[in-house]
């Protein structure tokens, strides 16, 4: 059994910690650099099923808009990655769609900062955020879907251990074309096999 | 298509046995009557409620609602719509919920739901149709498949009902098979 001392049970170190980034609440001088990142349309095609929109910052703050009821609904954590080591803010891990009758939910994350992408930290915040799913929310299943063209993350999920599911065929239009949307899963079982 | 060709009005929303037609507060007292005659608890989700509640969750967030009458003699007999449309990507998602005690079965669901592809293709020109059907409602998902839609995937123990989990199977159809399969 793992013993903490009084200040670290506080400070919640281990549930929230990976190898190089930590998971905590977005706050709101995070808010125009998240608004920079989803100003980047080829980032906005990776996470959006449907036509791009121009994000302001005013949008992210406004209390009545979609992102403050993203950032509040009860069924959903909407999380902010920092560095460990220099505290920089790299991106978003959310928590979606939380059922706590079935005990699943979706994870969807977001590597908005341009120098932190393609270095392996993904993977960390993927881990991280399903360890918190299953030792601290006690899903019984992870779930995501994620867009056929997008063959990175693709093959990021398939090497953390989610399974191909279901494919919706021509979900998704982009410049002229048709591409399916995948969902894929992970069970606790199948977690617990691998990273237990 | 020449100028000689007959445009479908009424045709859009006719099936075999069933049309669909607008469902609208004054149906109330079908829905208290579906309650009653199935002795089933009218629920959202998990959660029992009202006629008056579930009548208007019908109505909320969706693009297409339309109550499924019979032919003969105009009984409501369940509801099926469209929800969760993105024009951009020319896709919706199909729902169904059949209330009455005697018109539930699967001729009935599959006929409703093949005269609300034919409105969803040939009116309102979205090229994709999908469903997510709980793997226990068994007849449900046969009736989908019968009216042309296919089985693309099962989001595994994504529902829990009964003391046990079910997936979540996901059917979709796209406009050019559906064109083929009527013969267009």
């Amino acid at each position: 059994m793992l013993h903490l001392t009084n200040e670290e049970k506080t400070l919640n170190n281990n549930r929230f910690e990976g190898d190089r980034i930590r998971l905590s609440a977005i706050t709101d001088d995070d808010l125009p650099i998240v608004a920079g990142w989803l100003s980047n349309l080829s980032l906005q095609r990776l996470v959006n099923p449907g036509g791009v929109a121009l994000v302001t910052a005013e949008q992210l703050f406004d209390p009545n808009g979609w992102f403050a009821a993203e950032r509040n609904h009860k069924n959903a954590y909407l999380l902010g990655v920092h560095t460990k080591t220099d505290q920089q803010f790299i991106g978003i891990s959310a928590i979606n769609n939380i059922d706590l009758y079935a005990h699943h939910a979706e994870i969807g994350i977001n590597l908005g900062h341009p120098d932190y992408q393609g270095k392996g930290y993904g993977r960390d915040v993927m881990v991280t955020t399903m360890r918190f799913g299953f030792e601290q929310l006690n899903l019984n299943r992870i779930g995501l879907n994620v867009f056929s063209y997008n063959t990175r993350a693709i093959r990021l999920y398939e090497n953390l251990g989610f399974v191909h599911e279901a494919r919706e065929r021509e979900m998704l239009y982009r410049d002229g074309n048709y591409y399916d949307n995948l969902h894929m899963g992970i069970l606790r079982n199948e977690w617990e096999e691998r990273y237990g | 298509m020449d100028s000689q060709t007959a445009l479908l009005g009424n045709e859009l929303l006719e099936g075999e046995k069933v049309r669909l037609t607008t469902f609208s507060p004054s149906d109330l007292p079908s829905i208290v009557e579906w309650q009653n005659g199935l002795s089933k608890t009218l629920t959202i989700g998990k959660k029992p409620v009202t006629p008056e509640e579930w009548l208007k969750a019908q109505q909320e967030n969706a693009n297409y609602v339309f109550g499924i009458r019979l032919q003969d003699d105009d009984t409501l007999i369940g509801v099926c719509r469209i929800i969760n449309v993105i024009g951009q990507a020319h896709h919706g998602q199909a729902t169904l919920a059949m209330g009455h005690p005697h018109f539930s079965e699967q001729s009935y669901m599959a006929d409703a739901i093949r005269a609300i592809l034919r409105y969803v293709f040939m009116d309102v020109n979205l090229n994709r149709v999908y469903a997510r059907i709980s793997s226990a409602e068994e007849i449900t998902i046969a009736a989908f498949e019968d009216a042309g839609m296919q089985i693309e995937g099962r989001i595994r123990q994504a529902e829990y009902q009964d003391n046990q989990y079910f997936d979540t199977v996901v059917l979709g159809i796209l406009k050019r098979e559906w064109m083929e399969q009527e013969g267009y």
